[in-house]
């Protein structure tokens, strides 16, 4: 199978983290947490798969530390943040969501999610 | 809350080191604020939370051991750099020998053999003995070459 789009699809795990940090930088429980609210409870993510993740995304340039910050704990805690080359990744990865979205809808093969109890 | 930080940074120290020098802290310090969050929204933390921790962790501990050994491919080159070695060593070692085990099978007396598995049995001993032989001379002399090799590089001027 030939892929046109530019970047190779991404784990679920990437893909929550590149979308959880989409909307501003965050410390690791606010990665975690963003991911659980994000997923509607579907995505959980435990230390390892995070922090293993975090390792190789920052690795591939995907996400940059953007440095420590006190919060109203006064506990400093490491923030990441989304680089240019992760934006692009994302969006590659939404532009094949949206695709399949569009084969669908043009099928007319969607069930009826909302009915059937399948969203909330 | 004390005890289960102590609990985790137990499960942290089996992470390999160059991991847990980068991301030790901040593991603890995430960790730290799910528990204070289940803590908080559940009154208390139940024995779920640590076994899906455990499972969580166990795997990705896994995971980095093997990252780090495979990282950069040194590993894998070291690997195939000493079995071309071997087989450099090997290859004629274990020509030599098979030629002195069929002139010695030739030379000495030996009974009437009859039945194709004796043969083949024979055949095999014949074959598979200098492949052993062959093979433990081999690795033993890269070893000794290799410890000679880093020997002499641990000596060498600017080496720390």
């Amino acid at each position: 199978m030939k892929e046109t789009h530019a970047s190779p699809p991404l784990t679920p795990a990437v893909f929550h983290i590149l979308f959880a940090l989409a909307t501003g930088d965050k410390h690791g429980y606010e990665i975690m947490k963003t991911v659980r609210h994000d997923s509607r409870g579907n995505v959980t993510m435990g230390n390892g798969t995070l922090y293993g993740s975090l390792k190789r995304m920052l690795a591939d340039g995907q996400i940059e530390d953007a440095g420590d910050r006190a919060n109203d704990d006064a506990t400093r805690r490491k923030y990441y943040r989304l680089t240019n080359r992760g934006r692009d990744m994302l969006y590659a990865e939404m532009q094949r969501y949206l695709d399949t979205v569009e084969v669908i809808n043009r099928y007319g093969v969607a069930p009826n999610l909302q009915t059937a109890g399948g969203l909330p | 809350m004390k005890h289960a930080i102590r609990l985790y940074s137990l499960l942290v120290t089996l992470y390999p080191r160059g991991f847990r020098e980068t991301f030790g802290a901040q593991m603890r310090q995430t960790f730290a604020d799910h528990y204070e969050d289940v803590e908080r929204s559940e009154g208390h933390v139940g024995l779920r939370f640590w076994l899906a921790l455990a499972v969580d962790e166990l795997q990705h501990v896994g995971r980095q051991h093997a990252d780090s050994l495979t990282k950069g491919g040194v590993l894998r080159k070291a690997v195939v750099g000493k079995a071309v070695v071997v087989a450099l060593f090997f290859l004629p070692l274990y020509a030599a020998c098979l030629g002195l085990m069929v002139n010695l099978a030739l030379a000495l007396p030996h009974p009437h053999v009859s039945g194709i598995f004796v043969v083949i049995a024979i055949a095999s001993v014949v074959l598979v003995l200098p492949g052993i032989v062959s093979l433990t001379v081999s690795c033993l002399l890269v070893n000794a070459l290799a410890s000679i090799v880093a020997k002499d590089k641990s000596g060498a001027p600017g080496s720390s």
